[in-house]
């Protein structure tokens, strides 16, 4: 492999880096992305939209301006792609759908204004589940595949991201999360996914699935790309109401490669019940290293976290069978069938069931401000589960599995964060023995608006692991 | 004549026998799931009539298994009971001029 090639592979903090001290072209290293793109994305479907030509004009504007000494900061002549749910003034918007397919917006969402702002430097458009809550399968630009194993998923919805960054197809991506949709695919793929607080970043311009849980941020290689990453999009924003003016801290000045005197919380039931057992042995593999890295374990509990799924779904069903409530009366043969059998299920439930998920999202609220007054974090395993392989699409189409048993609780351990609002990082912490090797997620929740903690910790666990080091054979 | 819904005890009074006789939390739970009501097409053809936009017959099956599947967690959240002072999570919030 030559240098060029060889550039994909290198953290984008350390990119930028060499960017700054004019070792390094945004130039060359877009075209290195470029090239990568153009020869993995037929095998893994990773792209929608591939914008090559503005791409090189943007790193070539970007170069100039270095030169001129006009240099904007850690993001500036990075390329990165966002997942294909945020409007891009001029560039096809599809959300995974053909509902939507040929949507050319005449706006700009907030986030990808801002990482245009820094300088980064937009190389696509990445897929996603339709709406991001369908199948990934039959629905509009078929599946992403997890660069592991391409038989199988990378979870979702935002599939295309997580497959993009583990195979260094971009070294920076935005996904959206709603019940897990950064996290899931960050913990499949191997690589870093952050859904920051509620309010913290705008969701202005990112097509809505559940306007209460919706989240967008960033999905990185690494922990200290996920918070330079944050530090561009994070802030108020008129446009959105529920973005807080909340201050933003310099993240990257709170990264620590040690975690003295903090406290881990440790649940010691529902989050590992039913995991896999590679998944709990990583598991307690990293809370042993965060130990060793001058942490403190605390036992805590979150009594309701088995709610947080089941209610959370009726939350995020409900809002978003009323957002697609017109396009699904005018189009429904466009929908993927597992987007239309869910919206279509929504409709009949009852607005008292609406509330009481809502009430019980306040249970979940105290719970958890009860469990980070005794702990900073509380570290729980991303997913229980390994990456399955790809249905196929006629059970792919549906909910109800042929000889699948319905169950009161929908199991995850990432709704939770949806449903409390609070900030939670998910980052590598171990591979499953194979073949094929597959990644294992770690998944750390923090206080409202404390990510600097979230990020510390993740960190220092990153630098003391070696998981965000290794690649797929892709 | 009675309805299978009719016929079905209910999950409360489920997790309360279960509750006498010892058995509490997610597993007492799990197993009160059985006793998930059952929805049929015509009932659902009912409520549908009430929602704006029609359903014709093929996706009033769809939803008609959808809902079906989804029964035993609205019934788990139903049957979670909180104190009164426990109100809905997104506050209403009045707009400043």
């Amino acid at each position: 492999m030559n240098a060029a090639a060889d550039l994909v592979f290198i953290p984008a903090s350390e990119q930028a880096a060499l960017i700054r001290a004019r070792k390094l072209s945004p130039v060359e290293l877009t075209d290195a992305y470029l090239a990568r793109i153009e020869a993995l994305n037929p095998k893994l479907n990773a792209f929608i939209t591939v914008t090559a030509d503005r791409a090189r004009a943007d790193a070539r504007a970007a170069e100039q301006a270095i030169t001129n000494g006009q240099y904007r900061g850690p993001l500036h002549g990075i390329p990165y792609a966002p997942k294909d749910i945020l409007a891009t003034r001029g560039i096809r918007t599809t959300n995974g759908s053909k509902v939507t397919a040929d949507w050319v917006p005449e706006f700009e969402s907030t986030i990808t204004e801002r990482l245009a702002a820094a300088g980064a430097v937009l190389v696509g458009k990445l897929n996603l589940l339709e709406f991001a809550m369908g199948s990934g399968v039959v629905s509009g630009f078929g599946p992403a595949r997890n660069p592991w194993d391409p038989a199988r998923t990378p979870s979702g919805s935002s599939s295309g991201s997580g497959a993009a960054l583990a195979a260094h197809m971009v070294p920076l991506s935005i996904g959206t999360d709603t019940g897990g949709s950064i996290r899931g695919p960050a913990s499949f793929c191997g690589i870093v996914g952050l859904k920051q607080t509620y309010g913290r970043v705008s969701r202005y311009g990112v097509t809505t699935l559940a306007w209460t849980l919706d989240h967008a941020g960033p999905m990185t290689r690494t922990v200290a790309d996920a918070a330079a990453m944050l530090q561009v999009i994070a802030g108020a924003d008129p446009r959105d109401l529920t973005c807080t003016a909340d201050p933003v801290p310099q993240y990257a000045e709170r990264l620590t490669r040690d975690l003295r005197g903090v406290r881990v919380g440790v649940p010691r039931r529902h989050f590992t019940e039913d995991a896999h057992p590679e998944v709990e042995r990583a598991y307690q593999a990293a809370l042993s290293t965060m130990k060793d890295l001058g942490a403190s374990l605390v036992d805590v509990d979150v009594p309701h976290a088995v709610y947080a799924t089941s209610a959370g779904w009726v939350v995020a069903m409900a809002e978003a069978a009323q957002f697609h409530e017109k396009r699904l009366r005018e189009t429904p043969e466009l929908f993927d069938p597992i987007v239309r059998e869910r919206l279509d299920a929504a409709r009949f439930y009852p607005a008292t069931d609406y509330i009481k998920a809502l009430r019980i999202r306040s249970v979940l609220m105290d719970e958890m401000a009860a469990v980070l007054k005794s702990a900073d974090v509380m570290v729980v395993p991303a997913n229980g589960s390994l990456p399955g392989v790809l249905e196929a699409p006629e059970v792919a189409g549906t909910d109800v599995k042929p000889g699948s048993k319905p169950t009161a609780y929908r199991g995850g351990n990432t709704f939770l964060g949806n449903m409390t609002g609070l900030p939670a990082l998910v980052l590598p912490c171990g591979f499953s023995a194979g073949p094929p090797r597959l990644p294992i997620g770690l998944q750390i929740y923090g206080r409202a608006f404390d990510e600097a903690t979230v990020l510390r910790v993740g960190h220092a666990y990153e630098q003391a692991s070696p998981w965000h080091r290794e690649k797929p054979l892709v | 004549m009675a309805t299978p819904s009719d016929q079905t005890i209910s999950r409360r009074a489920i997790l309360q026998i279960l509750a006498a006789l010892g058995f509490t939390g997610a597993a007492a739970e799990r197993l009160a799931a059985t006793a998930a009501p059952t929805v049929s097409p015509d009932s659902l053809r009912g409520a549908a009539s009430l929602l704006s936009g029609g359903f014709d017959d093929q996706r009033l099956r769809v939803a008609q298994a959808a809902v079906q599947r989804n029964l035993d967690q609205l019934q788990a959240v139903r049957d979670l009971e909180l104190p009164d002072a426990v109100e809905p999570a997104p506050a209403f919030q009045v707009r400043r001029s």
